[in-house]
Formats: C-alpha cells, sequence, structure tokens
C-alpha cells in the first residue's frame, strides 16, 4: 500500500482502542499520531536505510548522453555467469538516465532465460510525471537503440513481465541469487525483508513503553503508549500481506518473504482509496463519539458490547461507496503486466514519490 | 441591497483584485485592509464590502497563478507548482499552465458552488467536530509531510556509508528546513518581534522569504532565459484528467479552509496521493482547484447564515467590521462566486496570452531583481526593518530546499507547528524550553 494509505489506516485503526480518543481529546495527546508514524515506519526503514545499507557488488550507470547499450547488455550477462559460476549472490544496482531537472531518459532490461539472453534498450525522455516526448527517441543513433548479450546460467525468473522499465528517480537492485540447480533473479532484495517483522514490531513497542516510562508517564499509560505503538505498525505488515509480494514476516528467524494474500496490488489506487475511505470513517465515527455531547446524533445506533455502532452509517458512509470503489476498480482498472514485477517497480517509485 | 447590485459590487472586486494580483506575491490579504478603511469613506455599505472583498479573493486565487507561471515568484500553495510549471514555460507552454490552473479554478467553482447549499447544514456540525481534534489532525499532515519525502538519488559508489550519506543529503536537508522553519514561526508567533501595530502583516515577511524569494534568487544565478511561448489552442489533459485532478483538489483546499494553518497546496498533496494522482496536467488542475477552494471558500464560510464561522486572515479583519447574516447575502455570493470565477477566468486567458506572447524579450533575471526590490519595498512599508530581517533569514531557510532537491513543502512548518502547539497548549511550555517564556 501507498505511504498516506498505511498511515491514515494506522491511525484509524488505533483510534479504536478505547482510551486512545480520550486521550487525545481530554489529555491533548499526540497518541494517534504515534499509531500513524508506527505505520509509515516500515517502509520508512527500507526506502531510508535499508537500501543504502545494502551490499552493493556491482553498478550499472549507463553512459550520457548517449547509453551504449552493448556494454551494459554484456556487463549483465557477464554478472549472470558470474554468479552461477562462484555460486554467489551478486546484488546490481541499477541507475536512471537523468536528463534535466525533472526528465529522465527511459531504458529497459529485458531477460529471456528460455533463449539466455538479456536485451538493453534505450526509451525516450520523459518527465517526472510520465509525460513522454517520443521524438527523443531519434537522439540515440538507431543501431545503438537496442544491444543484446547472452549468457550460460540456467536463470530462472519468477516474474512474467520480462521486460524491466526504468525511469524516473533512482533505479531499482536485482539481485542474482544461486540456488541448488538455478539461479533466481530477485528484484528490490532489501525490501520488506528486515522491516515488516512481527517481532520488529514487538521490540520496538518495548522501546515506546520504556521511553514512556523515562519520560514520567504511569505504567497504564505507558503501556497503552506501546499498543498503539503495536497496532499502527502491524497494521502496515498486515495491509502488505493482502498484496502479492508479501513480507519476512518473523525476521530474524527467517530469511524468505512469505508470499502475500494477492487480495490487491500494493500499488492499485482503487484498493489505496477503498482503505483511505475506510479509514478516514473510522476516524470521523471515532471522533464524534469521543465527545459528549456528540456533535452529529446519528439514527439507528446501537451499544452493543459496550460499542456504539449505528446501523446507517456503517451501510451509507462505509459500505455503499466501498461496494462503488470496488465496481469502479473492476470497470477502470486495467492494469498491463506482471503484478508482481509491477508492484516492486511501482512501489519503488511510489514511495519515493511519497 | 439588490442582489444584482451586490454581485455588481463582487464583479467589480473580481477585476479589482485581479489586477493587484498579477504584481508578483502581493497577497489580496495585504491589500484589502486598505479598501475596508476607505470604504465608509466612499459611502460603500458593509454588505457590498463583503462581496467586493469575496470578489477580491476570487480575482486572487484565479490571477495569482501567473506570478507563479511567469515570474517564478509562488506562495505557500502554488509553490508545489513551480517545477513543472518552469520546465513547461522552457519548453514554451507556459500559457498551457496558465489554462491549465485556471480551468482548476473554475472547477473548485463549480464543486463549491454545487456543496455549498448542504453547507449550511453540514458546516457547523462538521466545525463542532473537528474542533476538539484539531491540535493532533494537524500533527497526522505535518508529520505525514515529514515522514513521506524520501530519498531521490542512492548516490554512485560501493561504500554503504558515503551512499547513506548521499541518499540522506535532500533528506537532511528537508529535516533542517522544517526545524529551521518550525522555529522561525514559532518565534514570530509567540514574542514582539513584529510589532504589534504591523501584527497583521507578522507572518508576510517570513512567506515572501520561504518561497518567493529563494526561486527569483534561483532565476538570477541561473540566468534564465525564457523562449518564445506557444499559443495552445487545446490543452493536454483528458476530461477525466479534470475531473480527477478538480476533485483531488477541492478534496485539499476544502480540508485546508476548514482546518486551520494547513493550506491548499498541502490537502491537495495528500489527497492527490489518496487517489493516486501523478500526471502533471492533473496536478496543475487540482492545485488550481484547491487553491481556489482555500481561499475563496475560507471566506465565503462567513457567510453562512446563522454562523459566525471565520477563517483566513481576511475574514477575521472583515469579521470586525461587518458579518452577513442573510440568506439573500449567502445565496447572492453563490451567484458571485458563479460568475467572478468565470470572469477571472476570462481575465487570466488574456492577461496570459499577454504576457506569453511577449515575456521572451524580457530579460529574466533583471525581472527577478526588479520583484525582489519591490517585495522587499512591501516588506519594509508593512512591517518594517525586523520585516526585513525575517524576510532575510526566510530566505535562507527557503533556499535550503531548492539547493538540495528537498520538498519546500516543509517550509509550511513555520505555520503548522506554531499553530499545533497552541492548539494542543503547549506553547508555553515550548516557549519557555526555547528561553522565550
Amino acid at each position: 500500500m501507498r505511504g498516506v494509505t498505511h498511515y491514515f489506516f494506522a491511525a484509524a485503526l488505533v483510534s479504536l482502542i478505547p482510551p486512545v480518543m480520550l486521550m487525545a481529546v481530554y489529555e491533548k495527546s499526540f497518541i494517534i499520531v504515534l499509531a500513524a508514524i508506527a505505520g509509515i515506519l516500515p517502509d520508512y526503514i527500507d526506502f531510508k536505510i535499508i537500501r543504502f545499507l545494502w551490499r552493493v557488488d556491482e553498478e550499472i550507470i549507463p553512459e550520457w548522453p548517449i547509453p551504449n547499450t552493448e556494454r551494459i547488455a554484456k556487463r549483465i550477462a557477464e554478472l549472470i555467469d558470474e554468479a552461477w559460476e562462484k555460486m554467489r549472490t551478486i546484488n546490481v544496482q541499477i541507475h536512471t538516465i537523468k536528463t534535466g531537472p525533472n526528465t529522465w531518459r527511459r531504458w529497459y532490461i529485458h531477460f529471456d532465460p528460455t533463449k539466455q539472453k538479456v536485451k538493453v534498450g534505450i526509451g525516450p525522455i520523459q518527465t517526472f510525471g510520465g509525460r513522454i516526448f517520443e521524438a527523443t527517441i531519434e537522439d540515440i543513433p538507431e543501431d545503438m537503440r537496442v544491444s543484446e548479450a547472452k549468457f550460460s546460467a540456467p536463470l530462472v525468473y519468477g516474474y512474467k513481465d520480462r521486460t524491466v522499465k526504468i525511469s524516473i528517480l533512482t533505479g531499482p537492485m536485482i539481485s542474482f541469487v544461486p540456488r541448488e540447480d538455478h539461479l533466481e533473479v530477485v528484484f528490490l532484495p532489501w525490501h520488506r525483508y528486515m522491516s515488516h517483522s512481527i517481532p520488529l514490531a514487538g521490540l520496538f513497542s518495548i522501546i515506546t513503553l520504556l521511553i514512556a516510562l523515562l519520560l514520567g508517564a504511569p505504567m497504564s499509560k505507558a503501556a497503552i503508549y506501546a499498543v498503539a505503538f503495536f497496532v499502527g505498525y502491524i497494521s502496515h505488515i498486515i495491509s502488505d500481506q493482502f498484496g502479492y509480494m508479501g513480507s519476512n514476516l518473523f525476521w530474524p528467524f527467517t530469511k524468505r518473504r512469505v508470499e502475500g494474500m494477492k487480495i490487491a496490488e500494493s500499488m492499485d489506487p482503487y484498493a489505496n482509496f477503498l482503505l483511505f475511505w475506510i479509514s478516514a470513517t473510522i476516524l470521523v465515527w471515532q471522533m464524534n463519539t469521543s465527545i459528549t455531547p456528540r456533535p452529529i446524533s446519528f439514527p439507528w445506533t446501537y451499544t452493543i458490547l459496550g460499542a456504539e455502532i449505528c446501523i446507517g452509517y456503517i451501510l451509507f458512509l462505509m459500505i455503499i461507496p466501498s461496494i462503488l470503489i470496488i465496481v469502479a476498480r473492476f470497470l477502470f482498472w486495467k492494469p498491463k503486466g506482471d503484478p508482481y514485477l509491477r508492484n516492486l517497480l511501482e512501489e519503488e517509485y511510489g514511495e519515493l514519490l511519497g | 441591497m439588490d442582489v444584482v447590485v451586490l454581485v455588481g459590487y463582487l464583479l467589480l472586486g473580481v477585476i479589482v483584485g485581479s489586477a493587484f494580483s498579477m504584481m508578483p506575491s502581493l497577497h489580496i490579504y495585504n491589500v484589502a485592509p486598505i479598501f475596508i478603511l476607505i470604504a465608509p469613506q466612499l459611502g460603500i455599505p458593509p454588505e457590498a464590502l463583503v462581496m467586493f472583498l469575496l470578489g477580491n479573493v476570487i480575482g486572487f486565487a484565479t490571477m495569482n497563478t501567473i506570478s507563479t507561471i511567469f515570474f517564478s515568484a509562488p506562495d505557500d500553495t502554488t509553490f508545489l507548482i513551480l517545477l513543472p510549471s518552469q520546465v513547461m514555460l522552457n519548453n514554451g507552454r507556459g500559457f498551457e499552465v496558465a489554462l491549465l490552473m485556471g480551468l482548476g479554478c473554475l472547477v473548485g467553482a463549480i464543486i463549491l458552488i454545487a456543496v455549498a447549499p448542504f453547507l449550511l447544514l453540514v458546516f457547523p456540525v462538521f466545525m463542532s467536530l473537528i474542533t476538539p481534534h484539531i491540535h493532533w489532525i494537524l500533527a497526522l499532515f505535518l508529520f505525514y509531510i515529514l515522514l513521506s519525502e524520501f530519498p531521490k538519488d542512492i548516490g554512485i559508489g560501493k561504500s554503504r556509508l558515503s551512499r547513506l550519506k548521499e541518499g540522506w543529503r535532500n533528506l537532511a536537508a528537508g529535516y533542517l528546513t522544517f526545524i529551521l522553519s518550525a522555529l522561525l514561526g514559532f518565534i514570530i508567533m509567540n514574542t514582539y518581534i513584529i510589532p504589534v501595530e504591523a501584527a497583521y502583516f507578522g507572518m508576510l515577511p517570513a512567506f515572501i522569504g520561504l518561497f518567493a524569494i529563494p526561486s527569483l534568487i534561483m532565476n538570477i544565478v541561473s540566468r534564465v532565459r525564457i523562449p518564445e511561448q506557444e499559443i495552445q489552442k487545446s490543452i493536454d489533459a483528458s476530461p477525466l484528467d479534470v475531473i480527477k485532478g478538480g476533485v483531488a483538489g477541492f478534496s485539499g483546499g476544502f480540508l485546508a479552509a476548514v482546518i486551520p494553518a494547513l493550506t491548499g497546496g498541502m490537502g491537495s498533496v495528500v489527497a492527490g496521493q489518496a487517489v493516486g494522482q501523478r500526471e502533471e496536467s492533473q496536478f496543475l488542475v487540482s492545485i488550481g482547484a484547491s487553491r481556489f477552494v482555500y481561499y475563496v471558500g475560507a471566506f465565503f464560510f462567513l457567510f453562512i447564515p446563522g454562523y459566525t464561522i471565520v477563517r483566513g486572515g481576511l475574514a477575521n479583519l472583515t469579521a470586525t467590521y461587518y458579518i452577513p447574516n442573510r440568506y439573500s447575502e449567502f445565496y447572492a455570493a453563490i451567484a458571485g462566486i458563479a460568475l467572478g470565477s468565470v470572469l477571472a477566468f476570462i481575465m487570466l486567458v488574456v492577461a496570459s496570452f499577454v504576457i506569453a506572447k511577449n515575456i521572451h524579450r524580457i530579460r529574466y533575471d533583471y525581472m527577478s531583481v526588479a520583484i525582489i526590490v519591490v517585495l522587499t519595498a512591501i516588506t519594509y512599508m508593512t512591517t518594517g526593518l525586523i520585516g526585513v530581517v525575517i524576510m532575510v533569514i526566510g530566505t535562507g531557510i527557503g533556499l535550503i530546499p531548492l539547493i538540495y532537491g528537498s520538498r519546500r513543502l516543509h517550509c509550511l512548518a513555520v505555520i503548522i507547528f506554531p499553530l499545533m502547539l497552541n492548539m494542543a497548549g503547549i506553547s508555553g511550555s515550548f516557549a519557555r524550553l526555547l528561553g522565550l517564556g
């Protein structure tokens, strides 16, 4: 999910913990903000810390202004063979081609494990927002636009979409990981590896508890802050698990990502908006019920197990809009390519865009 | 007073407001007090003056985009479009940017008019709902802006630390901008550094310094030359782009109009991310809509009969003089917004056409120097020497994100941070912490 979705979803979930809203209103506490920060923290750790500290064995830096596609294709093929021959993981950081303050030249890497070939192609210049200047492809001589190179390793490319598009801001990292009988291509190996971990959420919550105690909060209050942090952090991991990629849920005890439930893609705009909408309606409901007398008296409100529930609110503001968003998604959203790879790359750009 | 006459005053307000708003960084909130002062001497009745002021705000919201698009002097809502609009201006498409922004203003006006009658029912309840929560809502937005900036470059080099350092250059610059802006805003709002007689203009020097002058300095340093502009007969945006941008912009602008200290730009960034907006033309439309709803909507709330909902500096000042409380005034204001937004759009198109036709003849660096001189004069005349000092400090802070490529949005901490502390009731403690109490 997008950062903004995680952030508001965490805030909404934590607002459901009974004392939280009361603390926010009557003690002017920022506990909801703390939980929201926890909700964005796993991606913050990945994109702002771990990605820099991850080992880089090779960098692919395209020449400027005319990239040498032949050299790049040859080097990638060499790296594939080297990883297989030496049976060691090679992490390759791929760089973008920046052509101006808001423009980049798009380029591609195409993996063909069947023919054991890697192809590199150069595309047109595009802006940050995705506007393509088609004519700029003419800047590159025709014979230098595409090159290919052969490799001999038994490459397994698990993503259906075999062309990696490298466009704006920073490029992705690719890992060539040797397994028993093949060499696997793993995209963004550092993402959702350490940070999206339930034990780590527990550890951070204990740290929150200790900080709250150190700042003089009584144990009961410190515990609420710790629980709020845990709920916020876990909300991120759970919502990501609805996607395709999944996460390494029990790091440091496990080493590989657990596949997601494939219900919605992490960068699906409709899924993100749906979760954002539900979060907003939960927050508004909780804001209303935390004030006495209630600013809005909703009809058909019942108290069930101590919690106020309004059928009209749930039906007209949560269920019906959610159905409309889901219907709109099936009618209007037609993504192309492989969801795993698209999500990985789009998430990379999406996170960079905020 | 006759509704037609009231609407006439509003349209006059649009023309006068638009004329003043072409001056880079001259905020209508700084000109309007003069109208409030001279209106009684001219025999203008209060209800007509309020409509005239609403017209001023409509003209400003629409026309002041020119100073960002063509003169690189943005304010706290338009600085977000500076980069895409400069790229388009350098590609000879400045006129198209103005059309997209103007279209955004029109879409914002249409949605505002459509929801206006419902505001009578919803708005007072909504206000009582959010008021006890404003401190954490502001903090929620503030920290999102702070945390959602991601490194734009991972750097080249095999050392992990060198990559971390490279990647954190823009992040650290962003955080530094945030902290310094927050401190500057806190000091201005919680001390008597700005003389009491100039209190109404308190934030003006900081805003000019943070948002307008840094980009003008960059123009001078980089010796920008603007190419001849094309006059497009159509815009490069589909109806769906316009609708999506308009709706996101309206949501952001409305949120900002309702919640104190939140600005239209900030609101539409969050709204735009919630709907997954990325396309440039959509973004320009959304900022146009957001800006219109933020300024015009905030002032329009004053017209909601039976309540005194004061949002924004000009509404605050106007409320001390006259508060509209009749339904006829409310509906006249809606009609005025409908006609005024069209008039302002036409004026924007004409003015942009003339400027786009001639801007390549002007030495942009000389013009930037001239604008800086005018802005300094405005700051000095309104807030004195201390205002100029604050403007210079603000300029220093505002240059950080431009030099290091971080988000200029962090500069908004200048207003949000002190208000957030104020709403949470901890301004005093923080002032003591800084040795100000």
